[in-house]
């Protein structure tokens, strides 16, 4: 107790300093976790993309000529071919087939005023790979996707939007003025999770999609995976790379060649920002900026709680003799130097994790931008919710950090502190 | 003075060596973000090359067997471009309209985004044209603005699209290769061996996508039907609004069934180009204002780091300055000292930072697309903006330092 109100009455007594330390902290701590937990947002778990570290996407296709250099192309992936990369993987628990970009439509109930909603076509599995919450009706399943049965899965708001209720399923909407049964009803999706973001979601057959005329390797296909419980996303990338040098061979009869980007997609590759389609992810770079951006701003505050930490003790001098003179050891003198530093730390941090939460919750469009397969300004403005947020995870992030400066400002000062003698100390007064 | 100021920062050198990093390391970092930022926004101010301003683009919808509004029988290729094209010429004919067309791949954010090389059919050359492939309708001219480099007018633009020429655009890469691009005008162009042969009929200024955008050519194709429709989405629709009719048009264009829907074919929901290219744009924008941010942090942060350390020491030399003041030292030389103190330091890690980043000037100029002059003002700049937070910061406790009574302090002595 004694120890707390000292360290009470020294933060007193330096008021302006306290004050500096504590801000200096607030400012590190609330840059750096909100980096961070923006960071995490393109890879947090939560419902329907519960198991994000296991899906993987599979996307399209980049052709290049081998005799001109300029001619090449990329485009979503023929049906056939979507299933020779994709198809069969070990390790792979359900493959997903989908249409390769959302559309936009109107939808209308009939005879009401149409609106525009964000759609995906997709297939049976697509109710697997992600967890998406009924709140009425179900999913449609093989035998409804291969009759290509006219129904569709709508979310909560879409329902509200076209019915003023929820429990609208059996009930019929017009998609792009043809007449669509609805068979569910699913909880909304933020657009931050954009790979299962969509207002309503229609049935894709595979099985009866072309592609694209005139090339057997351009379509309008691409793939979800979802990985079995510990398999590496790794091991799947190196099958699907040995997959395309095959087909690359097939592809140099016409004198073309396949060029592999580092498919299926993590969500971490997504989150590398926006590569193009005959791009690898820059994943890798993409990460060590991130920790270049995380030491950085971790750094240049810890040299300064150090240089403050190191002035302050030099004004303690005598004080820290007296304590030696009676009887304090070295370690005495260092876990109390160290626990006051780690109050104004912890006291710093705890405010800048709080601003970096509200910042984000509120204002996070100012300084970054989510990817999705729609573009619309809307999805663009889209902030994080809470629960996107803050997560323990976070939180022992922002301990972790908080340590870590705690230590790289506070570890040197203390040490030599606690070597001075005493009686130099007190000779000096 | 400046001799006695050295040996007092060498004989403090523990700690002025961690100042000496941070002011190094926050220097280092100001002047990579001002590159970065320079190499970001340096094409912001040049001109795009047409008016995004009361364009809307539209996608196309087809109507199937099994809806109320199916019209049996017409689902064919033929059918379908027949339609469209009774669409545009409606379009076309609106009072509050300046023009519509249908393109692939010409405005920004389309879904079909390509570019492509054209050489010369008749001669040989082994420069090639490098641009945007931009594939529309003759009236794509007038509804992007399009203007000519030689003087034609957007009507003489449009007939040159219409009688199946193309339209190339200025270009630096062409030009740096020693090729003027006039020169192309009247030739007969192609991509390759077995790919259609264009006469080049005018030159036009370049389109980039956005102001953050560089320069690369443009390739304006004829699309005279068009091709394509309904094949993975990537034949559009837009139109250009004369000023002030948004409104107007745009409610009759939610109402009035003829200007959306002919036979099998219909028209989606417009959207402004403004918007679309808005959402282009978002991605750099939060990445600038990210940097700014980061360089504005760091020059906070060391404003406190100074701030704090400087207070405490000047704490500690109020004995020491008494005796200055009292061997006649002015307010003024003390205030210079503790702001020569960060000078010096300051100068220091420019020298350190110059020693590091200068021998890895290529690598810096490849990565970053400047020059030496340039990387050598924004180390000034960066240099300046730190010396201007050292004032800022030692300002308080140099103002302290200036108030000591020689008398109060050396009372204890």
């Amino acid at each position: 107790m004694n120890y707390l109100k000292q360290i009470y009455y020294e933060m007193r007594h330096h008021r302006m300093m306290t004050w500096v330390s504590i801000s200096g902290t607030a400012l590190a701590i609330f840059l750096v976790m909100t980096f961070v937990m923006a960071e995490r947002i393109n890879t947090v778990e939560m419902a329907p993309e519960s198991n994000r570290s296991r899906i993987m996407s599979g996307t399209n296709l980049h052709l290049e000529s081998n005799t001109n250099a300029f001619l090449g192309s990329t485009w979503g992936i023929n049906p056939d071919v979507v299933k020779k990369l994709y198809g069969n993987l070990d390790g792979v628990e359900v493959v997903s087939y989908i249409k390769a970009w959302g559309d936009v439509h109107d939808v209308n109930v009939k005879g009401e005023e149409s609106f525009a909603c964000e759609a995906l076509d997709v297939d049976e599995n697509f109710w697997k790979v992600y967890d998406f919450r009924f709140i009425d009706g179900r999913p449609f399943d093989e035998a409804e996707r291969k009759a290509e049965v006219k129904s569709v899965v709508i979310t909560r708001s879409t329902a509200r939007k076209l019915f003023g209720e929820e429990k609208v399923a059996g009930r019929e909407i017009e998609i792009g003025m043809y007449p669509y049964t609805v068979i569910g009803v699913v909880e909304d999706v933020s657009p931050l999770l954009g790979n299962s973001y969509a207002k309503l979601y229609r049935i894709y057959n595979i099985e009866s999609d072309k592609g694209q005329e005139n090339t057997q390797w351009f379509g309008n296909t691409s793939a979800r995976l979802l990985l079995k419980e510990g398999k590496s996303p790794k091991e799947v990338k190196h099958q699907v790379e040995e997959r395309y040098r095959q087909l690359s061979s097939e592809a140099a009869k016409e004198g073309m060649r396949l060029i592999y980007h580092g498919q299926p997609y993590t969500a971490e590759d997504n989150a590398a920002g926006s590569h193009g389609s005959n791009n690898t992810p820059p994943t890798e770079r993409h990460q060590r900026i991130q920790w270049v951006i995380y030491a950085i701003l971790i750094l240049v505050p810890a040299i300064n709680l150090s240089s403050m930490t190191r002035s302050r003790l030099r004004h303690r001098v005598a004080e820290i003799g007296v304590r030696r003179a009676f009887g304090a050891k070295r370690v005495d003198i260092i876990t109390q130097l160290f626990g006051e530093n780690l109050i104004i730390t912890f006291i710093g941090g705890c405010i800048g994790l709080g601003l970096s939460i509200l910042f984000l919750i509120y204002a996070s469009t100012f300084l970054f931008s989510y990817s999705s397969i729609f573009d619309s300004l809307e999805i663009l403005d889209t902030t994080p919710d809470l629960k996107m947020v803050f997560s323990w995870g976070n939180f022992f992030i922002a301990l972790g950090i908080c340590l870590v400066l705690n230590i790289l400002s506070a570890t040197v000062p203390a040490w030599r502190a606690s070597l001075v003698d005493p009686a130099t100390a007190l000779s000096s007064r | 003075m400046k001799r006695n100021l050295l040996t007092q920062i060498r004989s403090e050198w523990r700690e002025n060596i961690w100042l000496v990093v941070e002011l190094l390391v926050v220097t280092a970092v100001i002047w990579l973000i001002g590159i970065l930022f320079y190499g970001k926004t340096k094409n912001y101010f040049k001109p795009i090359g047409y008016d995004y301003n009361n364009i809307y683009t539209v996608e196309l919808g087809k109507i199937v067997a099994g809806s109320r509004y199916y019209e049996g029988d017409i689902n064919d290729w033929e059918g379908w471009q027949t339609d469209l094209q009774e669409l545009i010429e409606r379009l076309n004919k609106n009072p509050h309209l300046e023009g519509a067309a249908y393109y692939e791949g010409a405005l920004p954010n389309s879904n079909l985004q390509g570019g492509t090389h054209i050489e010369k059919v008749d001669v040989e050359d082994s420069v090639t044209y490098l641009g945007r492939i931009r594939n529309g309708s003759p009236e794509l001219v007038r509804l992007m603005q399009l203007e000519s480099a030689t003087g034609k007018t957007t009507e003489q633009l449009e007939e040159i699209l219409r009688r199946g020429d193309m339209l190339i655009s200025e270009s630096e890469d062409y030009k740096a290769a020693g090729r003027n691009v006039m020169d192309l005008i009247g030739t007969r162009v192609y991509r390759g061996e077995g790919t259609g042969i264009y006469k080049v009929g005018d030159v036009i200024r370049g389109v980039r996508d956005n102001e953050y955008a560089d320069e690369w050519g443009t390739i304006v194709f004829p699309m005279l039907k068009p091709r394509g429709i309904f094949n993975s989405n990537s034949v559009q629709v837009a139109f250009r609004v004369r000023d002030g009719h948004d409104k107007e048009f745009l409610k009759e264009f939610e109402e009035n069934p003829e200007l959306r829907r002919q036979r099998n074919v219909y028209l989606l929901a417009p959207k402004a180009l403004t918007d679309i290219r808005e959402e282009d744009v978002r991605e750099t924008e939060t990445g600038l204002r990210m940097l700014g941010c980061l360089m504005f942090f760091l020059l906070v942060t060391m404003f406190l780091g100074l701030t704090g350390t400087f207070w405490f020491r000047i704490r500690q030399r109020v004995g020491e300055i008494a005796l200055r003041k009292v061997c006649g030292a002015t307010r003024a030389d003390i205030f210079r000292r503790v702001i020569g103190e960060g000078m010096i330091l300051l100068l220091i890690a420019a020298a350190l930072m110059s020693a590091i980043i200068w021998p890895m000037s290529d690598y810096f100029i490849n990565t970053f697309n400047c020059t030496r002059p340039e990387m050598l003002v924004f180390e000034a700049i960066a240099i300046a903006l730190v010396a201007l937070g050292i004032v800022v910061s030692l300002w308080y406790p140099a103002r302290n330092a200036m108030r000591v009574e020689p008398a109060y302090a050396l009372k204890s002595e």
